[in-house]
């Protein structure tokens, strides 16, 4: 799509501005026209004038030289006319008649009169030797053309006056001669032949016509007089005139143009001019046009980019609405990511960081952004992060923290998973940025590790039913058969002594000292006395050991208690019982166990498997913290588990002669994560997974009592719940 | 007479450990062994035994298998159980073929114990056919009413188990059964339980859901209304009497545990009537009949050989209810006995 500024479009007269000088230019071409066309309108009537006034010229001139000539013609047809009646006149007369005509025509050269066969008889010269033709004897009209000779045949043939041209006078330039056939009484006698010096004639004529034009006269073809210039210039051309008249069987034609200069001032500025206003007017016209053909497709072209130029208008809204739309949009969800987000351009400035990072770590938007990522007020192991983030600019790679652990703004810990992603940010750059998204796994953490721990107890329970039973056989057997070992030994013991004393009655009574030697060492060898004595220990060795077996596999099926989800009424004591033989060996190289249990302790309704899981936790806390004093010097610490009934609660108390925690440690205590162990000793969530328990799925109390150096002690206490009314009801 | 055990077991080593242990009762005692239930079956099928003891998990034929077998042809034998298994399926399957459940590892004392106690009581019935009436039953009757409820509030999500508890304790069927579940070894409670409600909240909800909707244990009677009748007025009266009992036991100052064995004793004295009467209805018709002219005791030693209380007392015994209670139910009925002699 053609791109249209706005500018152009919106500004008036964007076509008009660019075709300024069209104005005045229409103006002057406009006024230049009116002019000449007024011009040419007057010039127009003044060419019709002048022609019209030459017309009129030449029409007079031609009828002012016909009369003259036809005049004269009819003077000499006057002569033809005697001779007819009177013949042949006598000299006198003809030279009366010659004088006359020389009188009266000076204009002509010679007058001849012949014979039958145009021989001269005789001549009157009117300018001697001018043309020798005419002497006597000789024979006119040799000269003439075969047409001049029949048309000279049928004038004489008729008797009628014609004229010739006259080629033998003497002249340089055409004449005309007057040719009379003269008859007397019906016989052709001869020609009377005048020859005229034309020119002269003519001029005689004309020298008072048509002043200011040039003239010519043509007999025929031949051209007789001429005044002014010699041939018309295109001009005077332009002008010429013709009129005709007939003169004796020739056609006289008199031609008239103005004079040059005449021609020249109708004719001269007026062509110029014309070209002028005509190419003004076309020049107009074809401005016109290309203004009417630029303005019309200025006006589609408009139309076109203005319907487009709306369609791109309502486009932009559309777009821009979408925008806005979007915008908002991303600026909710951006809001309510469930993630912390934070942007961090190249320079390592923070640039986003949205509403869940201010949730999570206390510090609004306002104090982190534009301050370096270090120096964004996050507590949490920096030195962690900053290796991720370098190693995550170096390889362009997203990186994974697992376990980030933090501080809140109330100082309990969290733990987070991050992931460290480069971003680049529109216009190029390699890795110019990064996106660190974290979540907040803490509540996860907390439930995999319960999760984790639960169903380490459930397959430890499974384990545990399938291994008891494995186990209860053979010690079944294998006490049956002490048991019978034992009173076998009784039976056999009293049966030695039986033997005992026949030997020593056998010895008195003389038996052969032979045999009874061999008796008596038969006794010493099998050291009988150390049998009788140390026989009866194994086996009641034996029995209490078969008797452990078989309590830590009751202990191990008790604790691991599989499939109690809901409250059951549980033997506090016996549940203590258990969980310590099960975890003897945590205990036992650093530590006595004393159990100060109430035998008359009810029955409490708990969830059996936590119970068990938050006594097994605070015994090898216990154990730890006695560990961390004792050390491996080989002396013990007391473990001393309790339980009283105080009413409508019963309180299990562990204490422990350990290292004791200070204060703030102890403040600490139950915070999720918090731990004081080596790496991999502890996850720093028994405690506070023990007081979810106690606290939140009893309804029960835990407190801590220590002091530093001299050790600590838990105080459970938990609600005797249900059972305790039934109990109750029951007594 | 000697008595005649047979102990039977997929381990040798446990038969051959047994044996050597119990040699010292050699001189009461023969005992024999059978390796899976097949044999033992035939041996049984070949010999008259007093006692049998039996593993739960064996190839073939499971202990619950076998001793239903045992309770269908051999009534009058005594059935225990002896296993290592502690899940609760196995000895809910278990629950109506054997009369006792004892765990392995078991002491010699406890076997010996547990046999010779049965067969005291069984001694104490004094007619045979009443002993096999007793030892042949799966399970007490239960009265329909109280059966309905229980299967409402079972069903019934939220119900508290001590409601549940006290629906059990207004019957005296169900009673005797939850008592012997939660007193049997399985279940490897250290103290003896008399009171069924804390019985019911020992064996837990999902256990009395098994008990009572799965396995079924507690059968409802159904039967014509005058029996019914009958019947409605024994549960009565023993819910009344072990009311009774446990104001005058309150009244004595006896502490709890000896208030709860009183007040179960009582809502237990007439078990025996309805052992017999659901055993055999005919001859326990007669035994209504006379009852008013003869009393109780004496019309069931005429009809049957044994009393209610003989039977009843050794039914409970055999099923290893606390020796208190069962002991109580045994004076009753002699006392009851005395009482009908003096009228």
């Amino acid at each position: 799509m053609r791109r249209i500024q706005f500018g152009d479009m919106i500004a008036p007269g964007g076509v008009m501005r660019k075709y300024w000088w069209g104005l005045p230019c229409l103006v002057f071409l406009a006024s230049g026209s009116v002019a000449a066309g007024l011009w040419l309108v007057v010039a127009h009537q003044n060419r019709i004038r002048f022609a019209d006034d030459n017309q009129r010229t030449v029409v007079s001139a031609q009828r002012e030289i016909a009369t003259r000539l036809q005049a004269r013609l009819r003077n000499f047809s006057a002569f033809a006319a005697r001779w007819e009646q009177w013949g042949e006149p006598t000299s006198a007369e003809w030279r009366f008649d010659a004088r006359l005509y020389e009188n009266n025509y000076p204009e002509c050269r010679s007058i001849v009169l012949t014979d039958r066969d145009a021989r001269v008889r005789q001549s009157l010269e009117q300018s001697p030797g001018s043309d020798p033709t005419r002497t006597p004897g000789r024979v006119l009209f040799s000269h003439l053309t075969t047409s001049e000779r029949s048309d000279l045949l049928t004038a004489t043939n008729l008797g009628t006056p014609i004229v010739l041209p006259c080629r033998e006078h003497g002249l340089d330039h055409p004449s005309l001669q007057v040719v009379l056939p003269l008859s007397h009484q019906r016989r052709f006698e001869g020609y009377f032949v005048a020859c005229f010096d034309t020119n002269l004639e003519i001029q005689s004529v004309s020298q008072h016509l048509a002043p200011g034009c040039d003239l010519a006269v043509y007999a025929g073809n031949e051209e007789i007089f001429h005044r002014g210039e010699r041939a018309p210039t295109r001009a005077q051309a332009e002008w010429m005139q013709e009129a005709t008249a007939p003169y004796g069987g020739q056609i006289l034609r008199t031609r008239l143009w103005p004079s040059a200069s005449r021609a020249d001032a109708v004719t001269s500025s007026y062509a110029p001019l014309a070209f002028a206003a005509g190419a003004g007017v076309s020049l107009l016209l074809a401005w016109l046009a290309a203004l009417a053909l630029a303005n019309r497709r200025r006006a589609d072209e408009s139309t076109q980019t203005n319907r487009e130029l709306q369609q791109q208008i309502a486009e932009r809204l559309l777009a821009e609405e979408e925008l806005q739309r979007i915008t908002a949009e991303t600026e909710v969800i951006f809001a309510s990511i469930p993630s912390l987000l934070i942007g961090v351009d190249s320079d390592g400035v923070v640039t986003t960081w949205n509403a869940t990072a201010c949730r999570t770590f206390g510090i609004v938007s306002a104090d982190a952004l534009g301050e370096p990522l270090e120096r964004c007020g996050v507590s949490w192991r920096w030195e962690q992060i900053a290796e991720a983030v370098s190693k995550c600019r170096e390889i362009g790679e997203t990186c994974s923290l697992e376990h980030v652990h933090f501080k809140r703004v109330d100082g309990s810990e969290g733990v987070l998973q991050l992931r460290i992603t480069p971003i680049q940010f529109p216009g190029g750059g390699s890795h110019d940025g990064l996106l660190i998204l974290g979540t907040d796994i803490t509540e996860q953490q907390i439930l995999e590790t319960q999760l984790a721990q639960s169903q380490k107890l459930e397959s430890i329970g499974q384990l545990a039913a399938g291994i008891a039973h494995e186990i209860n056989t053979p010690i079944q057997y294998v006490g049956d058969n002490t048991r019978f070992l034992g009173d076998a030994f009784r039976d056999l013991k009293g049966m030695v002594d039986c033997y005992e004393q026949l030997l020593d009655i056998a010895e008195t009574a003389g038996a052969p000292a032979a045999r009874l030697e061999q008796a008596k060492k038969a006794l010493a060898d099998a050291d009988a006395p150390y049998l009788m004595m140390e026989i009866p220990t194994a086996i009641a060795q034996s029995l209490e050991g078969v008797e452990r077996v078989a309590h830590l596999v009751r202990a191990m099926k008790d604790f691991s208690h599989p499939g109690s989800t809901e409250k059951t009424p549980v033997d506090i004591n016996r549940t203590i019982d258990s969980t310590v033989t099960v975890a003897r060996n945590e205990w036992k190289y650093v530590a006595e166990m004393t159990l100060d249990l109430d035998p008359d302790l009810p029955l409490v309704s708990c969830l059996p498997g936590e119970l068990n899981q938050v006594i097994l936790n605070m015994v090898v806390n216990a154990a730890h913290a006695i560990g961390d004093v004792v050390g491996s010097n080989g002396d013990k610490g007391e473990i001393r588990i309790r339980t009283i009934r105080d009413g409508d609660w019963v309180e299990i108390r562990i204490a422990d002669t350990g290292s004791g925690m200070s204060e703030e440690v102890k403040n600490r205590v139950f915070d999720p994560f918090f731990t004081t162990k080596e790496v991999g000793r502890g996850t720093g969530q028994g405690l506070s997974i023990s007081r979810a328990v106690i606290i939140e799925r009893h309804g029960g109390t835990i407190n801590v009592e220590t002091a530093l150096g001299e050790g600590t002690a838990f105080s459970i206490r938990l609600p005797i719940g249900d059972s305790q009314n039934h109990q109750s009801e029951a007594a | 007479m000697k008595r005649e055990i047979l102990f039977v077991d997929d381990e040798p080593n446990v038969l051959q450990g047994l044996q050597r242990m119990l040699r010292p009762l050699r001189d009461v005692w023969s005992v024999q062994f059978a390796e899976g239930g097949a044999a033992a079956l035939k041996m049984m099928a070949e010999h008259r035994f007093d006692v049998v003891v039996s593993d739960m998990r064996m190839p073939g034929m499971s202990g619950s298998q076998l001793l239903s077998a045992v309770r269908d042809r051999h009534p009058e034998v005594i059935r225990i159980i002896l296993s290592g298994q502690s899940e609760k399926e196995f000895i809910l399957e278990a629950v109506t073929a054997a009369h006792q459940f004892l765990s392995k590892p078991c002491e010699a004392e406890v076997i010996k114990a547990t046999i010779t106690r049965a067969c005291l009581l069984r001694d104490g019935v004094s007619s045979p056919g009443a002993q096999a009436v007793a030892s042949s039953l799966k399970s007490l009757p239960v009265n329909p009413v109280v059966y309905a409820e229980l299967c409402e509030q079972l069903t019934s999500d939220g119900a508290p188990l001590q409601k549940v508890g006290q629906t059990v304790a207004g019957c005296l069927g169900m009673s005797a059964k939850v008592l012997q579940l939660v007193n049997s070894a399985f279940f490897g409670l250290p103290r003896i339980v008399c009171s069924p409600a804390e019985a019911v909240v020992l064996l837990g909800a999902d256990t009395m859901k098994s008990l009572t909707l799965s396995c079924q244990v507690f059968e409802p009677y159904a039967g014509d209304s005058q029996e019914m009748a009958w019947r409605d007025a024994l549960w009565a009266s023993s819910r009344d009497g072990a009311a009774r009992a446990e104001a005058r036991a309150q009244a004595k100052g006896l502490d709890a545990r000896a208030v709860q064995a009183a007040v179960t004793a009582e809502l237990l004295r007439d078990c025996g009537k309805l052992v017999l009467a659901s055993q055999m209805p005919e001859a326990y018709a007669q035994v209504r009949e006379r009852a008013p002219l003869l009393g109780w005791s004496a019309a069931e030693r005429e009809v049957f050989g044994a009393t209610h209380g003989e039977v009843g007392g050794y039914l409970l015994g055999l099923w290893g209810l606390p020796p208190a209670v069962v002991d109580a139910v045994i004076a009753h009925s002699a006392q009851d006995a005395l009482l009908a002699c003096a009228a």
